[in-house]
């Protein structure tokens, strides 16, 4: 039997290598637009940062060797039919099983901007190899982000972390606004300003790029002003690579057993599965979701039987910075909270089950927490130590039969 | 797999465990060495659960939440003894792992294997270096009151089976009568301490 | 959330500090406990032993671990040296405190100390003709030095005999006991046991001789010495201090002061006397109340110089001065709390080494004097006998000078303070029985008081401040039971306003009536820590008054929030001369079961007194009551 990845991002890495565990012998080729060994996205900010790049490559630099896979590097895929994937240079590569994970792509406001020498996505390590050598050749100081959402913010604080000077631009109320409610998210926002000095600009837009000689000069925003920085960086937002396979961008929509067809499985940004608390389905970009989803599709392949649980949406930013943003589920509920100058923490509750949080300055009794919320154990009584659980003592309350007092 | 299971009942608190462990994990393997060295690694922690001592290490699950959810591919199992393994030279201190691990046991901090003077998380390593010598956990040889033993889950099954039908059956007493008391009156004094105003 | 203070205090001015310093994130002995949870259960069984350095060895409570250290010793040889030195210290502490009175009272008597004098003349014949020195026709400096010596060869004497302070004092049933029971001790194992303190120096030396590493490993033996070194505290050191005290400075009077932090005053320099002596704050309440330095603070915008104590330091000034008292242990950072306070000075003994940093937070001068009680960060001006006006000048002037540096912002000083009528000396409770324990031990014959309690002293931050000794004593009263007690439990009891005349509609029946007729609250002051001699005393003329020995006495004691050293020794000379002594928290003997039988139960049978451990104020005076009704069924009343 012979194996195919489009990609060889997290998904399709994370596949190979539960594949080659579970004992296939078969030939694996792995496909990709890019000309690395696997690398992980959550990573390689912090190659930008300063890092060495090896350090991405969070299965080895040696995966292909040492997993026996073909590679076909740098030849993105642009159509899957029918047993077969051709790519962009014309290739065509036969399959018995196709494993469709290209993740996702950045999605620009303005596609014209990307002419412009200086303007950047932050989505794949191509993007960040070619920001840090604009930023080594032409001795970059300052930056602006346009977006401030997680991929956004993660940028920001590499920039910052490298010692350049940063803004970020972000049309919403309060930064990282998918991750946090209000309250929230403003508390999160005022931590992120006061502890790096990174300049943020809310309810504001960038609505223009002007260069000179063909490189970025400066950017123009919806106030009226303007930022001069050779350096602007796009993370409005991004889309699932889904077109090469359905013929559109919603994503693909996958079995419980990750299965687009009988032979294609899809995992990954680009799948569209449901939640594991709730049910419902969409698309939950996050980096143990994608390694799940590949574990359970190569089972699937090699035992024909297995079942994915559904995806979380738990997420935590903690780069370059030791005040963790967590947050998890959906803000819907009663809001229950504790805050002091430095924490903000609150938990949504809903039927007495957790049906969301968030957790701002520190992550005591995180774990514990997560495993309440996506076990959906009642929580009513023990909520409010856990909130003021700065210890992180409450799974051992319970643990001791004091849980709940 | 033998791991480290915990009689908390039994812990009394004396913290020779993190002591143990601090030492065993210093780069010097000293006592005095490690004394206000604030980049010491102390893998296991005597929590204050009321007036409960919980000591508090990694449990190295099977599957482990913290080694599914860490991107930088820093947690890795230990073949041997089947330990979950955190490699500090590769983590970056996401959060990842600490954010799903059931029995928060990863902690933060600058210590001696943290590449370039960063936080890098931390947690128990259950002494592999040690066990593959055939040698016991350092925490678990330290400790004094059977609070921690390191053995086979099954083998430790059997044995709570049977205490506990002994117990019932006999009549007999799994702690001595005045340490019994002891543990009696430290949850009262917890207790009153903790009144609210009459 | 919930609210840490009304758990940490049961005292109003506690509880409104202890918010101020959660709202300021203050560091106090509340938050360090917290912060050393959980504490170490060897040391609170006992069974850790560090007398040498092939250990440290701890023993494990269990039974699946060792049993037994390097060098042999078991749970039971460990726990008795343990709680042995112990005793040694906090006999040690208060004997130690004594000498220092011996010594002045002799300089001042040679003349060579000329700062202090001999108040109490009346006292000082009553010492001398127990003692057996001759009155007639001497001088009072020539009886004095008598007097004095005889107190300094109960320190340093090197023969057998029992020294002569107990000798004098002890009633004569418990004396004749305590030494038959050596008698019979070697007549039946062959082995010397000792009971009857020779010196007061040689106990503590002959513990941390005999807890040398391989030595004494009976605990039979180690805690019967433990009572030997107690017995040279309370019938010795203790007494000694009190009794010269009293020559010194006066025997303590009736009379009415104010206690609680409210006593500080809002415009006035505030100076706080903590520690456990007077000698130094004998001094400095006088000058800080003379003219010139009023004066001299009044210049600096205040409208004078207000003293007030805290802890035995302030028990003693209490007693002979009248001085107001700020509060007990638990209350010495929330003092410095309130912003008002200019200048702490401390003498010796219960002084956290974390005033100095808490005191650099405020204007607050902390100034040490002893060469016994240094503390990093503090001020240290020397305290000197023969210097000693000099010396208190120059603290009340430290004082004065601070008040300008004030905050007055930050002071806040809570409305709390209660009359309290203190003052309670043995002379002074005869006198308001007409002279004689007679009318006492009739009262107590038909049951119009059941018995008599001694409560001691300490805040234990473990135990919600004053609520044990504050509802134990309220329990006692309603039963008929007369509360007497000293330190840090008088503190407590006066701070709750257990101490007025009033207090008796709160006592029973016969309780009442008894404290209508004499004039006095249920509740009686007796002293700083020290003092428990003076309950000693009170005992000793019952037992003697009724021909019989003190474990026949309907009394009890109790340290139901007891923290130190000190409270060990005064814990086992009270069950050394006969009394049964509730404790509260447990003391670290748990981890051996033979030492544990020893102190509670074996105890009874030999020296008639024995600890028992009661974590409930109610239940305790359950118990207590239950104790007394067994003396009076045994003196068939
Ligand atoms: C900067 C950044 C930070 C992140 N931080 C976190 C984090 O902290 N925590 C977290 O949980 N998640 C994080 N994520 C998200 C996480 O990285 C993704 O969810 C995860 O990588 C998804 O895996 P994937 O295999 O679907 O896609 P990817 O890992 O993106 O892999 C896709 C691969 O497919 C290739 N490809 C793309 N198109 C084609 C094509 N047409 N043909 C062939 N190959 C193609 C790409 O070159 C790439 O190698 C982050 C993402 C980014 C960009
Ligand atoms: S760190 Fe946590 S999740 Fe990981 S193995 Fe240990 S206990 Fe399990
Ligand atoms: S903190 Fe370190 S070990 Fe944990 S998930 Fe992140 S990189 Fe991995
Ligand atoms: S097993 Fe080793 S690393 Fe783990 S807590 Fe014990 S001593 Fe520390
Ligand atoms: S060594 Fe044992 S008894 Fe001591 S704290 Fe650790 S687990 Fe508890």
């Amino acid at each position: 039997m012979k194996v195919v990845t489009v990609g060889a991002g997290v998904a399709a890495a994370e596949f190979v290598e539960t594949l080659r565990n579970e004992g296939f012998r078969g030939e694996i080729v792995m496909i990709s637009a890019e000309g690395f060994p696997p690398y992980s996205p959550c990573v390689m900010p912090f190659f930008l940062a300063g890092d060495p790049l090896e350090t991405a490559y969070w299965k080895g630099a040696d995966f292909y060797d040492r997993l026996g896979v073909t590679p076909r590097l740098g030849d993105p895929v642009v159509e899957v039919d029918d047993g077969k994937v051709r790519t962009a240079s014309g290739a065509v590569e036969t399959f018995d099983r196709l494993l469709y994970a290209p993740g996702s792509k950045d999605r620009y406001p303005e596609p014209s901007w990307l002419g412009v020498h200086g303007v950047f996505g932050f989505k794949t390590l191509s993007d960040l190899t070619a920001i840090d050598r604009h930023i080594r050749e032409t001795g970059v100081r300052r930056a602006v982000i346009f977006g401030g959402g997680f991929i956004g913010v993660d940028a920001a604080l590499a920039l910052w972390h490298r010692g350049l000077q940063v803004t970020v631009v972000h049309r919403n109320n309060r930064l990282l606004s998918r991750m946090t409610d209000e309250e929230g998210g403003k508390f999160a926002t005022r931590l992120l300003a006061e502890r790096t000095g990174i300049e943020v600009r809310l309810e504001t837009r960038v609505t223009a790029v002007n260069a000179r000689d063909g490189a970025l000069a400066s950017v123009d925003l919806t106030d009226g002003t303007w930022i001069e920085t050779p350096l602007l960086i796009v993370a409005t937002g991004v889309t699932p690579e889904s077109g090469p396979l359905t013929g559109a961008d919603q994503g693909v929509a996958v079995d419980e057993a990750l299965r687009f067809d009988p032979r294609v499985y899809a995992a990954g940004d680009v799948a569209v599965t449901p939640h594991a608390v709730d049910g419902r389905p969409g698309l939950y970009a996050l980096f143990p979701n994608a390694v799940e989803q590949a574990r359970v599709a190569a089972r699937h392949l090699v035992r024909g039987e297995g079942a994915y649980p559904g995806s979380v949406d738990a997420n935590v930013l903690r780069k370059h910075v030791d005040f963790p943003v967590v947050s998890a589920g959906r803000f819907e509920g009663e809001p229950l909270t504790w805050q002091d100058a430095d924490r903000f923490r609150r938990v949504y509750l809903k039927d007495g089950r957790i049906n969301g949080y968030m957790l701002v300055g520190d992550m005591a009794a995180a774990g514990y927490l997560h495993r309440l919320y996506l076990e959906q154990t009642p929580a009513e009584r023990e909520v409010s130590g856990l909130l003021s659980d700065t210890a992180g003592t409450s799974y051992y309350r319970r643990a001791v039969g004091l849980a709940g007092r | 797999m033998r791991k480290i299971f915990v009689d908390y009942t039994r812990c009394v608190a004396c913290k020779g465990c993190e002591i143990a462990c601090a030492v065993e994990h210093h780069p010097s393997r000293s006592l005095a060495d490690l004394v206000g060295d604030g980049r010491t690694q102390v893998n296991v922690r005597v929590l204050a659960v009321e007036h409960e001592a919980f000591p508090v290490s990694c449990r190295h699950c099977d599957p482990a939440w913290c080694m599914a959810a860490c991107p930088a591919g820093a947690i890795s199992r230990d073949p041997v003894t089947g330990a979950v393994i955190l490699d500090q030279a590769r983590c970056k201190a996401c959060g990842m792992c600490a954010m799903v691990c059931p029995f928060d046991a990863i902690a933060f901090k600058v210590t001696h294997a943290s590449p370039g003077g960063r936080e890098t998380a931390f947690k128990c390593d259950l002494c592999s270096h040690r066990v593959r010598e055939g040698r016991l956990p350092a925490c678990v040889e330290a400790c004094h009151s059977g609070a921690l033993a390191f053995r086979e889950h099954e083998e430790v099954r059997r044995d709570r089976a049977t205490r506990n039908l002994r117990e019932y059956l006999l009549g007999e007493r799994a702690l001595p009568d005045t340490f019994a008391l002891y543990r009696e009156l430290r949850r009262k004094e917890f207790a009153r301490r903790g009144e609210p105003a009459p | 959330m919930e609210r840490k203070a009304p758990m940490r205090s049961a005292d109003p001015a506690g509880v409104e500090m202890l918010e101020i310093a959660e709202r300021d994130r203050l560091d106090s002995v509340w938050e360090r406990l917290e912060k050393q949870q959980p504490q170490c259960g060897y040391g609170q069984l006992g069974t850790c032993c560090r007398i040498c350095v092939m250990g440290p060895c701890r023993i494990d409570p269990v039974g699946d671990g060792p049993t037994r250290g390097v060098c042999g010793a078991t749970a039971d040889t460990i726990v008795a040296r343990n709680l042995t030195r112990m005793a040694a210290v906090g006999a040690s502490a208060h004997s130690d405190h004594g000498r220092k009175v011996a010594l002045t009272l002799k300089e001042v008597a040679e003349g060579t100390v000329t700062d202090y004098r001999i108040t109490d003349t009346e006292k000082l014949t009553a010492v001398a003709a127990k003692l057996g020195i001759a009155v007639e026709g001497r001088s009072f400096p020539d009886v004095a030095r008598d007097v004095a010596d005889a107190a300094l060869h109960c320190f340093g004497k090197q023969d057998d005999a029992p020294i002569a302070f107990l000798e004098a004092y002890m009633p004569a049933k418990r004396f004749e006991r305590l030494k038959k029971l050596e008698d019979d001790l070697l007549a039946s194992t062959g082995a010397r046991y000792g009971l009857l303190p020779r010196g007061i120096d040689r106990e503590s030396v002959d513990i941390l001789h005999r807890t040398h590493f391989g030595c004494d490993a009976d605990p039979l033996s180690l805690v019967l010495q433990s009572v030997r070194c107690s017995l040279a505290d309370g019938w010795g050191g203790s007494l000694i201090a009190t009794e010269l005290q009293d020559v010194l400075f006066g025997t303590p009077r009736v009379k009415t002061v104010r206690a609680n932090l409210g006593v500080l005053e809002e415009d006035m320099v505030n100076l706080i006397v903590h520690g456990h002596e007077p000698i130094l704050s004998e001094k400095v309440v006088e000058h800080a109340l003379s003219d010139e330095m009023q004066q001299r603070a009044r210049d600096k915008g205040a409208k004078g110089i207000n003293v007030a104590g805290l802890c035995c330091t302030g028990n003693e000034v209490l007693m002979r001065q009248g001085v107001n008292v700020a509060g007990n242990e638990l209350h010495s950072e929330l003092v410095i709390m309130t912003g008002a306070v200019e200048a702490m000075v401390v003498d010796v003994q219960c002084i956290y080494p974390a005033l100095a940093d808490l005191a650099a937070c405020y204007h607050t001068k902390l100034i040490t004097t002893s060469e016994q009680t240094k503390i990093p960060g503090a001020l240290h001006i020397q305290f000197e006998e023969h210097r000693a006006d000099a010396v208190a000048r120059r603290i009340v002037e430290t004082a004065i000078d601070a008040f300008e540096a004030r905050n007055r912002g930050r002071v806040y000083i809570p409305p709390h303070s209660e009359e309290a009528v203190v003052g309670f000396s043995v002379e002074e409770i005869l006198k308001a029985l007409g002279g004689t324990v007679a009318p006492l031990v009739k009262v107590i014959a038909d049951g119009a008081i059941k018995g008599v309690v001694g409560v001691v002293g300490c805040n234990n931050v473990k135990v919600r401040q004053d609520s044990f000794h504050r509802e134990l004593t309220a329990e006692l009263i309603a039963r008929d039971i007369l509360v007497i007690g000293t330190g840090c439990w008088a503190i407590a009891a006066a701070k709750a306003g257990l101490m007025q005349l009033s207090t008796r509609e709160q006592a029973g029946p016969g309780l009442k009536a008894v404290c209508e007729q004499l004039g006095i609250p249920p509740v009686i002051h007796m002293g700083s820590c020290v003092d428990c001699s003076r309950m000693l005393v009170l005992a000793g003329a019952l037992a003697d008054h009724l021909g019989v020995d003190v474990d026949a006495l309907p009394l009890v004691g109790s340290a139901p929030e007891w923290t130190t050293e000190k409270a060990v020794a005064i814990g086992t000379y009270f069950v050394g001369t006969g009394v049964p002594v509730h404790l509260w928290p447990v003391p670290p003997v748990l981890g051996s079961p033979a030492v544990t039988k020893i102190l509670t139960e074996d105890a009874k049978g030999v020296l008639g007194g024995y600890f028992f451990v009661e974590e409930d104020p109610k239940a305790a005076a359950d118990r207590m009551e239950a104790i007394i009704a067994e003396k009076r069924a045994g003196l068939g009343l």
